[in-house]
């Protein structure tokens, strides 16, 4: 047995539900339904049941979320255009996630505690994937003196998720005020100032 | 005969809101009574509903009195400075002992999460964003220009809200909040400024 692919089809089935009944009125039953995996074998695989399903797959599915927009921006010839594509990504991405539309219109209140809890998962793995890129700036000379990778990734990952979840005060559909905020705003304290090297719009 | 009505006195109502945020501070918010609040303010229950007609309109004075309370503290934290570099972080390190020492908040966050994050995640956070934007503008104007203050405002918002909701590995938020500041916010604000100074160099 596969117990890999019968999880994931369990959390396939389970987002499913929660997309038709939310996250309070998804039973395990809906998510034996949509998955074609029998009660017994669901309980085997989340013996916390319907609670531990909910969590586990808004866990599992911010975490293909993050994984998808980190295959989306890899080939970024540099980080001020990977965090420019990062956002773009991120918010369409985000805006045109149905499920997750619904839910935190409907029941954030049970949504959102999840989410942060997440957070402090999605933090390191947003700063891990933004290390090496940092390295490479650092070795290019394009650092700030003194700034040091690892504190650095942690601090813009915490912006970046910040942005992909509130726009703020910024447009973050206009392509100009992305390039605004990463440029000017996020990046300025983080590279040096003769490093950002695309024309200001 | 007719009753003279009667409008909520600031020291009522300044007990209650104090004893509304001890309320909620020990038993949350879900299960909080008027009689909690009386109990915590000192006064007796037909006092507090000659003020307040019931639990909404206390909450309501609590958000009020606190907007209230937060921006004269941000005005005082501002008082003293002189420099762009003690703007930034009077307004941030304000806005850190502000969210942590927040006794209530941090209650409801702890056992209530659910209560209060849909004000700080997404529509909620633009909100509050936007807010904190408008309000840190008007102080940041002496350094630079209002857009430039308006987006600097919100920026520390974001710090503080993040570092606010995953706080850092030793709990410090307010020292996180400084260190984050000082090192990546501070001195492009600073050069920004001196180059909008220096118009025709660079």
């Amino acid at each position: 047995m596969e117990s890999g692919s019968v999880r994931e089809r369990v959390l396939e089935g389970a987002l499913v539900s929660i997309g038709r009944y939310g996250l309070a009125r998804t039973t395990v039953d809906d998510v034996a339904q949509a998955s074609g995996v029998s009660r017994a074998t669901i309980y085997r695989h989340f013996p916390g049941g319907r609670d531990q399903i909910v969590k586990d797959t808004v866990a599992w599915e911010q975490g293909r979320f993050f994984t998808r927009l980190g295959e989306a921006v890899a080939g970024a010839p540099d980080i001020c255009v990977l965090i420019e594509d990062a956002l773009v990504f991120a918010r369409r991405a985000l805006a045109e996630h149905t499920v997750f539309q619904r839910v935190v219109e409907t029941e954030p209140e049970r949504l959102l505690p999840l989410l942060t809890v997440e957070s402090f998962r999605i933090l390191p793995f947003i700063a891990g994937f933004l290390v090496p890129y940092l390295e490479r700036e650092r070795d290019a000379g394009r650092l700030r003196p003194g700034a040091d990778p690892a504190r650095t990734a942690d601090y813009l990952a915490r912006m970046i998720l910040s942005c992909i979840g509130a726009a703020g005060v910024y447009d973050l559909d206009d392509p100009a005020e992305v390039r605004l905020l990463v440029r000017e705003q996020l990046l300025a304290g983080v590279l040096s100032p003769g490093a950002i090297l695309t024309p200001r719009p | 005969m007719t009753v003279e009505p009667i409008s909520s006195t600031p020291e009522v109502e300044a007990k209650v809101v104090d004893g509304a945020l001890r309320a909620i501070a020990r038993f949350g918010l879900a299960k909080l009574t008027v009689d909690d609040v009386a109990r915590e303010a000192g006064i007796s229950r037909a006092t507090l509903y000659r003020y307040f007609p019931g639990r909404g309109a206390v909450l309501a004075a609590v958000v009020r009195s606190e907007t209230e309370r937060l921006q004269r503290g941000l005005d005082e934290a501002l008082d003293e400075t002189t420099t762009l570099a003690e703007a930034l972080a009077a307004v941030s390190g304000f806005g850190a002992r502000a969210f942590a020492g927040h006794e209530a908040l941090q209650h409801l966050l702890a056992t209530e999460p659910g209560a209060v994050l849909p004000h700080l995640c997404f529509t909620g956070a633009d909100t509050l964003l936007t807010v904190c934007a408008d309000r840190i503008r008007p102080h940041l104007c002496r350094f630079m220009g209002p857009l430039e203050a308006r987006r600097t405002g919100e920026w520390l918002a974001r710090i503080v809200l993040s570092y606010g909701l995953a706080p850092p590995p030793d709990g410090a938020i307010e020292a996180a909040v400084l260190g984050v500041v000082r090192e990546f916010v501070i001195p492009a604000a600073e050069e920004r400024a001196g180059a909008a100074d220096q118009p025709s160099g660079g």
